[in-house]
């Protein structure tokens, strides 16, 4: 029962069935499942699992040999620690290429500072600062990384500048004669729409919502006289997501940094900043309905979950989507230098639809899905609360603690999706610098600074 | 096999930890004895048990070892899996199918010399007290709740007053994609695992009448397929998530599902989700947290530190983001607080309703239970026949059973070790 198999042999002595994944796609089941398939491109091209390189010049000690699970404990001790280490990593996966490099990382900076560029990512840890520093200069470009954000926060609907189709719709809607099952099942966003548009068209004005705590509260109260039957619960949900009507639809400020650095038709053949730019330009000005939106960006695809039937969602939805893919197109089309006319439209479409994650990570490298695609990631500098008391000590669980978090944040860097730390974090000027995560573990917490 | 401890170390070995041990820092408590004392204790005599060798047991097994604990026991009742190889990095592709307990300590006794690991495979349920009872600490590294909550009641019904040896700390670990959580539970003393289980994500579960009407989602068209639909055709056969048939069955039928209702979204990899309501893991979540469990337990183990009071929370999806924090004991938690759970309901209510409910409540959580008074049996769930004799208790209004001021319930369920007590009060 409990026989051993190879991969292999599980694989190929019975046939998938249709639509069941491949071997290589159940041995990273786990992790697929929390990046889509743009993210496991990126794994598969920038080689996460493909290839690494080991740069370290000294010799094991009898201390590395008992606080380093890849060594071999005594019979690694005297021999090279980048040569033994590799070795333990690669029977990890054979599926990864691990070459040992003897050289000191001086002498290459000194000598071979292209060779540092060929990475995607570069990690150096426990290194002097002054190399830290070097690593810095040499790989930090002014470039951006461009990241899928799986944002928990929930996208715009826009409600407040609701576009003309959608508005329409809402208008156009016979809310006391129809059908009370159709009734019920109006999505909430439509319901917000119309009964802003309500609220206005009483007050004759074009824009505005309620403001004050006793408008807002009327407003509530008028959402729930709309119902017809005492349990509809998309009404219920339109009332929860009121607040929705008096939260402004702006550019979000890390969005603004990014026009502001990219303010004229970039002269750069990446295509992220063409994108910048051709996103900037449509927020400036969209000839489509300038009344409408004007000072926005396109809107976000996705739609979140409501209460709702079937053929109402289906319906809204396409407006969503019509409305979506013109918006896509006229910053595109419209937009793009016509140099920059390769960019390809699922990478545009990825630009567009991720920009609540589009962070100003500055001094972060990353120009998406180019030939010299081109990630530097320096080291993330942690510090340590035992420092004081043993100032040389690298324990094993502090080691490892460091480990996940710098291997995490490569993780999302490497497939572009998630958020990695910046100084933004800390609530401070948000000013893209990288952050660096403090760590104490001996009252575990963290911080960044 | 190791056999003496000392004969496997050489110069340097420990020359990190040493470090810590030798010394005392400006936190340390004052029971540490720097220097031989501790290092004796941990590396002679101290006894851990870890619970779980998948994901998290991995990394806490290699970094106990590394850390000096030399008698590491683990247990896990599952067999290596091919997904589990992007992760779980003690085991090979020459492993699948065998079992995990026993593979990974091979493994860690293979690397790291003069470490025992004894590896039961096996469930933490056939182990008795005593068993539990030869341990200086406990680890959990699960993704069972189910489990966990068994293990931590165990824990707290093991706390003798009488001898202080009976405590046994707890550190219990989880992780869910880039969040996770570690925390030090000492039983009685601290808040328990069950005191929290309000914490835990609400599992998403679908009205029936959406799945059966009004579909949105690609996952209520899975469910009609897995809800509705199995059963339908295949009626008393049990579906087997684990048959990749089974799931290309469920798959054609919500894709079909989803193309009538203009659904888009549904794969065979999210039906697969779905329906073993899969948690998408990576190594190096479980690296970080791992690493805070086993750091908790050298500094409780060897007293050269303050330990984490009690909960630490890491969300990596936007930056790194922890929180720290004590989470309090519940007076009324049924398994380390001294006071009964007080449920104010309508004298309308029947048993079922109430099993429902007990059933549903973030707090309480007890599937399927049997319920008594003082007095008499309710509803029992086992044997068939004391089932049957209390069955017809289940449309009975509590009133009925109660008294019309209602009383004292005993709730039990057989996959929990304990019982919780609810007091029944009616609204008027
Ligand atoms: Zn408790």
């Amino acid at each position: 029962m409990h026989e051993s198999q190879t991969v292999e042999r599980l694989t190929t002595s019975l046939e998938p069935p249709s639509g069941a994944p491949d071997a290589k796609t159940r041995r990273y089941d786990r992790q697929l499942r929390l990046w889509a398939a743009s993210g496991q491109a990126a794994l598969r091209i920038c080689s996460h699992f493909g290839h690494f390189t080991l740069l370290d010049s000294r010799k094991v000690t009898g201390a590395d040999a008992g606080n380093n699970f890849f060594l071999d404990g005594l019979k690694s001790v005297g021999k090279s620690r980048a040569e033994e280490a590799v070795n333990g990593l690669r029977e990890l996966n054979d599926g990864v290429q691990g070459v040992a490099d003897t050289r000191d990382i001086k002498q290459v900076l000194s000598s071979q500072k292209d060779w540092l560029k060929t990475f995607d990512v570069v990690v150096a840890h426990n290194a002097h600062p002054d190399i830290i520093d070097d690593l810095a200069a040499l790989l930090w470009p002014e470039t951006h990384l461009l990241i899928e954000s799986h944002s928990e926060t929930a996208a715009s609907l826009r409600i407040d500048k609701a576009f003309p189709a959608l508005l329409e719709y809402a208008m156009s809607l016979p809310l006391d004669t129809m059908d009370i099952t159709d009734h019920a099942h109006i999505p909430y966003p439509v319901i917000l729409v119309r009964a802003l548009e309500e609220w206005r068209r009483e007050r004759q004005q074009a824009t505005g919502a309620p403001s004050t705590s006793d408008e807002k509260k009327a407003f509530k109260e008028r959402i729930r006289k709309m119902m017809r039957k005492f349990d509809e619960e998309n009404f219920e949900e339109a009332e929860a997501q009121a607040w929705r009507c008096w939260t402004p639809t702006v550019v979000p400020s890390e969005i603004q940094q990014l026009f502001t650095l990219y303010s004229s038709s970039s002269s750069s053949p990446s295509s992220f900043p063409a994108l910048v730019s051709a996103l900037s330009q449509f927020a400036q000005n969209n000839p489509a309905s300038p009344q409408y939106t004007s000072g926005l960006l396109p809107l976000t695809s996705g739609l979140p979950d409501m209460k709702s039937s079937t053929e109402a969602i289906q319906a809204e939805k396409k407006v969503f989507k019509e409305y979506l893919s013109k918006d896509v197109d006229d910053a595109s089309c419209g937009y793009v230098p016509q140099k920059c006319a390769c960019v390809e439209g699922s990478e545009r479409e990825r630009v567009e639809r991720n920009q609540p994650g589009i962070k100003g990570a500055n001094k972060l490298s990353m120009q998406p899905r180019e030939t010299a695609t081109h990630l530097a990631l320096a080291a993330v500098r942690f510090s340590v609360g035992q420092s004081a008391r043993a100032p040389s000590a690298d324990i094993p669980t502090t080691a490892a603690f460091l480990g996940g978090l710098v291997a995490q944040e490569v993780i999302k860097m490497i497939t572009k999706q998630y958020v990695p730390i910046s100084a933004g974090d800390a609530a401070s000027s948000g000013d893209g610098e990288l952050g660096v995560c403090v760590v104490d573990l001996v009252e575990t917490w963290t911080g960044v600074i | 096999m190791a056999s003496s401890e000392d004969t496997h170390d050489w110069e340097g070995r420990y020359y990190h930890i040493d470090q810590i041990l030798d010394t005392p820092g400006p936190r340390t408590d004052e029971a540490f004895l720097a220097g031989d004392g501790v290092k004796n204790f941990l590396r002679k005599e101290a006894k851990i048990l870890v619970i779980g060798a998948g994901g998290l047991g991995c990394e806490i097994l290699a970094n106990l070892a590394l850390t000096g604990f030399k008698d590491i026991h683990v247990i896990d009742m599952d067999t290596i899996d091919i997904s589990n190889l992007n992760r779980q990095f003690l085991f090979r592709p020459k492993d699948v199918g065998k079992s995990k307990a026993i593979v990974a300590a091979e493994f860690i006794m293979n690397r790291v010399p003069g470490v025992k690991v004894s590896p039961y495979f096996g469930k933490i349920q056939d182990k008795d007290d005593a068993y539990y009872l030869q341990f200086n600490l406990v680890i959990c590294g699960l993704d069972s709740v189910e489990a966990r909550r068994w293990m931590n009641a165990t824990l707290v019904n093991l706390v003798d007053p009488e001898n202080p040896e009976s405590l046994k700390p707890l550190i219990d670990g989880g992780t869910e994609g880039f969040k996770g959580q570690a925390r030090v539970i000492l039983p009685t003393i601290t808040s328990c695992y069950e005191c929290s289980l309000d914490m835990l994500n609400k599992p998403t579960a679908f009205p029936i009448c959406t799945i059966a009407n009004t579909p949105r989602l690609p996952e209520h068209c899975i469910e009609w397929a897995s809800v509705l639909e199995w059963p339908r055709v295949h009626g008393d056969k049990k579906m087997d998530t684990d048959n990749p048939d089974d799931i290309s069955w469920l798959y054609s039928v919500a894709a079909a599902r989803a193309k009538e209702f203009k659904i888009e979204g549904v794969t065979w990899s999210l039906t697969q989700g779905v329906v073993k309501n899969i948690i998408p893991a990576i190594a190096s979540t479980n690296a970080i947290i791992a690493a805070s469990c086993c750091n908790e337990a050298f500094k409780i183990a060897t007293s050269s530190a303050a330990y984490l009071n009690n909960y630490f929370m890491l969300i990596g999806t936007e930056g790194i983001y922890s929180y720290t924090f004590e989470h309090e004991k519940r007076d009324d938690c049924p398994v380390c607080g001294g006071e009964a759970l007080e449920l104010s309901i309508s004298p309308d209510t029947t048993l079922e309703e109430l099993i429902e409910m007990l059933t549903e409540r973030q707090d309480i959580q007890i599937k399927n239970p049997s319920l008594s008074t003082s007095t008499k049996q309710l509803y029992l769930r086992a044997p068939p026949q004391l089932e049957e004799a209390t069955r017809p208790n289940l449309q009975k209004k509590l009133p009925e059973l109660l008294g019309p001021s209602g009383g004292e319930l005993n709730v039990t369920a057989g996959t929990l070790p304990f019982s919780a007590t609810v007091i029944i009060k009616f609204t008027t």
